[in-house]
């Protein structure tokens, strides 16, 4: 499904990125973890066409995508969410939504006006879907408060609401349990396993929470200073010496798992 | 025209746009918005200084250096009660202000001093022959300032605390803030330089010319060419840059277009010479936003 | 009198209309149009230059529209390369870029004198029925814009743009082109000042560079941020306030007997000065923006 093979991405005098190289199988969830500015969300920057990389060979389905702009990227079937939700503030709920749906009569300026039954029907539509998403999501009847005066959690489930929107095949999740109380985690781990039953959806995680890993991926990538280190099953991760001194380090002391993170510096956008 | 005096007449154009390019430079890299009304200091500064000067140069030399005084101040009063509040909802809305404040700056100043543009009460001064070049000796002065200013605020900047300083808000203000700098003082310091300096450039420009309501928005998009082909917050690009844009304003109506064009002689006309500025302004932007010798690109 | 409110109605009419195809750009948007005077400024010119040529109005109007909208899509794509206040700069200096090509370029439409004599609209009609006739034409015009605004910026069209004023990323994670977009709202809030602007030469008979001056882009921005930036109603507000300030400062003009110039200042510091008070205490304008709320029907 996704295919990476050395990756390289320099930084300002910072090698964000330093030959690293990842895979995604079709139906499979596979986690992205590492310590703190170890490049987890430049790589998704990436991945997903939002960063050009200076080297390596990135392929989605058999397509090559390292120089195409992010939304073209993001029209192969790419889903993606990023660490602080893009929400925005003058748009409700509802309307946010409908941002995600496929609406091309009333994206152009000809079915604007002369095609009036047809994207009424469209956005009656989408409507439907959006509101059968966003109960699915838990969090039906906001539809008409503005995206952000969503609480963080239910924001976060919105974002990922409006990436399902468009029925993505590979879904990329920048820290998705970040900031979100534990029982909500729960049920977005149920809701993401759910999603690829039948092979429906392939995804790739960065996170931080290794019990939200545990219980999703079947295979971990460990990043550290822009390389993976180590490549396994979230069981066998805890053993691996590699995985324990990126995370603890020679002269670092930062735990890896804990506190909800804040916006690292130098890991950039 | 011999090419002595297209030099000559070059370096009096980059000394024009210099002082003030070098104010906007400074500005722009601490704050981080495009202040439209930049100019306008360079018109205010010249008509302070024409209303304190007499007719003897101590007195002119005085009440420029007053002058720019007064406008840094001014300018220090403009940001603490206007920018930095609208700083606070991005950088479009300062920039909305920013047109707005020149207008009104523009607006007070026709009413304080009447349309029709003034002189430095000075005796016409003999010009003086170098290499085949007419200059006069104030336009000599003018240049030598300008030179001297830049090179000294250079050695400010590179040599001195305060420049190290403020190097480090332009580059990162949060950074800088929590090493324990006070960013809200180096941002007052770099509107009083910058609006200081433009209006220097202001007096020196009103001096070799006359002082006008136009004096600044004349420079507005020059000075801004320049400030991006140099690269926001590097005063030799600014001198460079200016140089460069001052060069070609003036080689682009010497050179006679007609084999181009398919006719036998053919000159640009005059009014052009600041579309050159222009053009080199979107050519820029395009193809090397952080100009010469700016930071990388604001975006990854 | 009467002939002075006509007169001030027409303009604020058509104010209205140059400020609707700036809201859509900058208010829904988000692009900040510094340049906003070139589109008005082809659009007037179209009809100065066929009239010169001896060619019907019609297609001056067409004509103007049309470069207008080809220009905005020059400068939309832009956008792809430059960053919000680095494109507003270009935007800028393109506008004064053009003006100085109609100022130099005698051949195109004389230059500095400019072109006068432009048989104007309701030619027919004389006098005072003549004003009531260009009046009752432009507010029909305000009106259709008006609602060509509306619903654009409440279909898809306008959603997207308004996703992509506040968070690009997440546009573009959504599949947006934002070029594309960019483009597009120019292109019509292009030809929607082109529009404006043809409507002025045919009330005011001339068109020359000096209408082309950077003075009209803040007037424009004045009134909608004062009106309210994304609100087209609002804007509307705006022109007939900032026209109405206008109309106050001629009359204390003729009381104190000023002289042009220092009248044209005072009224300039005036709508400043609120301009500058706006954008401290009210960024949000009289008629704010307000939340658009989708009804289940959709459409």
């Amino acid at each position: 499904m996704l295919t990476a093979v050395d990756v390289r991405k320099h930084f300002k005098g910072l090698n964000a990125l330093d030959g690293a190289s990842i895979d995604v199988q079709r139906g499979e969830i596979v986690g992205l973890v590492g310590p703190n500015g170890s490049g987890k969300t430049t790589l998704l920057n990436v991945l997903s066409g939002f960063t050009r990389a200076d080297s390596g060979r990135i392929e989605i389905g058999d397509k090559k995508i390292d120089r195409l702009p992010s939304w073209e990227v993001m029209r192969l079937g790419i889903g993606r969410t990023f660490q602080a939700p893009q929400l925005p503030t003058r748009m409700t709920v509802m309307e946010t939504m409908l941002c995600a749906a496929k609406l091309p009569t009333g994206e152009s300026l000809f079915g604007a006006f002369l095609r009036r039954g047809k994207v009424r029907e469209e956005e009656r539509e989408a409507i439907e879907r959006a509101t059968e998403l966003l109960t699915r999501l838990g969090i039906a009847g906001v539809g008409d408060q503005p995206a952000t005066d969503l609480s963080g959690g239910q924001q976060k489930l919105l974002a990922m609401g409006l990436v399902l929107m468009r029925s993505p095949r590979l879904l990329m999740l920048d820290e998705p349990a970040a900031g979100v109380n534990p029982s909500l985690r729960r049920s977005m781990v149920n809701l993401l396993k759910g999603l690829t039953q039948g092979n429906e959806i392939s995804m790739l995680i960065v996170e931080h929470d290794m019990e939200f890993v545990q219980r999703l991926c079947s295979r971990v990538f460990v990043l550290d200073k822009g390389v993976v280190v180590a490549e396994s099953k979230p069981s066998e991760l805890a053993d691996n010496p590699r995985v324990v001194e990126a995370y603890l380090g020679k002269s670092r002391a930062t735990e890896p798992a804990s506190a909800a993170p804040t916006n690292a510096a130098g890991e950039s956008r | 025209m011999s090419i002595a005096q297209v030099l000559v007449d070059s370096l009096l154009r980059a000394a024009e746009l210099g002082l003030v390019a070098l104010g906007l430079t400074i500005v722009y890299s601490l704050v981080k918005f495009a202040n439209i009304a930049h100019v306008e200091f360079a018109t205010v500064g010249a008509f302070i200084a024409l209303v304190f000067a007499g007719s003897s140069t101590p007195s002119i030399a005085i009440a420029g250096a007053a002058s720019a005084v007064i406008v840094g101040l001014l300018a220090i009063v403009l940001h603490r009660t206007f920018f930095k509040r609208l700083l606070r909802s991005g950088s479009a809305i300062p920039m909305i202000g920013s047109l707005a404040l020149a207008i009104v700056m523009r607006a007070l100043v026709q009413l304080s001093m009447g349309t029709r543009p003034s002189s430095f009460d000075r005796p016409l001064e003999r010009a003086i022959e170098i290499g085949g070049a007419f200059i006069t000796p104030l336009q000599l002065w003018l240049i030598a300032i300008t030179l001297v200013t830049i090179a000294g605020f250079m050695i400010v900047l590179y040599r001195t605390k305060l420049g190290r300083t403020l190097r480090a808000v332009a580059a990162n203000p949060e950074l800088a803030a929590a090493s324990g700098i006070n960013v809200n003082l180096s941002i007052d310091l770099a509107w009083f330089f910058g609006a200081g300096f433009a209006a220097l450039g202001g007096v020196l420009l009103a001096l070799n010319t006359q002082a006008s309501i136009q004096l600044g928005s004349t420079l507005l998009l020059p000075v801004f060419a320049v400030v991006i082909l140099g690269g926001i917050g590097s005063p030799v690009g600014a001198l460079l840059a200016a140089i460069l844009i001052a060069f070609a304003e003036n080689m682009i109506l010497q050179v006679d277009w007609g084999s181009l064009v398919g006719d036998s002689s053919f000159y640009m006309p005059l009014s052009y010479d600041v579309a050159i500025g222009f053009v080199v302004l979107i050519l820029t932007l395009l193809i090397r936003p952080q100009g010469l010798f700016g930071t990388a690109a604001r975006d990854a | 009198m009467l002939d002075f409110l006509l007169y001030v109605g027409i303009v604020a009419s058509i104010y209205g209309i140059a400020a609707i195809s700036l809201n859509l750009q900058a208010g829904v948007g988000g692009l900040l149009n510094f340049g906003q005077v070139a589109f008005f400024g082809l659009g007037a010119y179209g009809v100065g230059i066929a009239s010169h040529r001896g060619l019907p109005l019609w297609m001056g109007v067409v004509g103007g529209i049309v470069a207008a909208a080809l220009a905005g899509a020059a400068v939309g794509r832009l956008g792809r390369t430059l960053l919000a206040d680095y494109w507003a700069i270009a935007t800028l200096a393109l506008a004064e870029l053009l003006r100085l090509v109609f100022l130099n370029e005698e051949w195109l439409a004389r230059g500095a004198d400019g072109i006068g004599s432009i048989p104007g609209l309701w030619g027919a009609v004389s006098g005072t029925w003549r004003d009531v006739a260009i009046l009752a034409t432009v507010v029909s015009i305000l009106v259709v814009v008006y609602l060509v605004a509306e619903r654009l910026t409440k279909v898809q069209f306008g959603r997207v743009a308004r996703l992509m004023r506040e968070q690009p990323n997440l546009a573009a994670a959504l599949g947006y082109d934002i070029v594309k977009v960019k483009v597009r709202v120019m292109m019509v809030g292009a030809a929607i000042a082109a529009t404006g602007g043809a409507l002025l030469t045919t009330y005011i008979s001339f068109i020359g560079p000096g209408q082309l001056l950077p003075v009209d882009t803040f007037l424009v921005w004045a009134i909608i941020v004062v009106g309210g930036m994304g609100n087209h109603l609002g804007v509307i507000v705006g022109a007939v306030v900032v026209n109405l300030i206008y109309l106050g400062t001629r009359f204390a003009n003729d009381y104190a007997k000023l002289d042009a110039n220092t009248a044209a200042s005072l009224r300039l510091l005036l709508v400043g000065l609120i301009l500058m008070a706006f954008l401290m205490f009210r960024t949000n304008g009289l008629v704010p923006e307000r939340l658009r709320t989708v009804d289940a029907d959709g459409g």
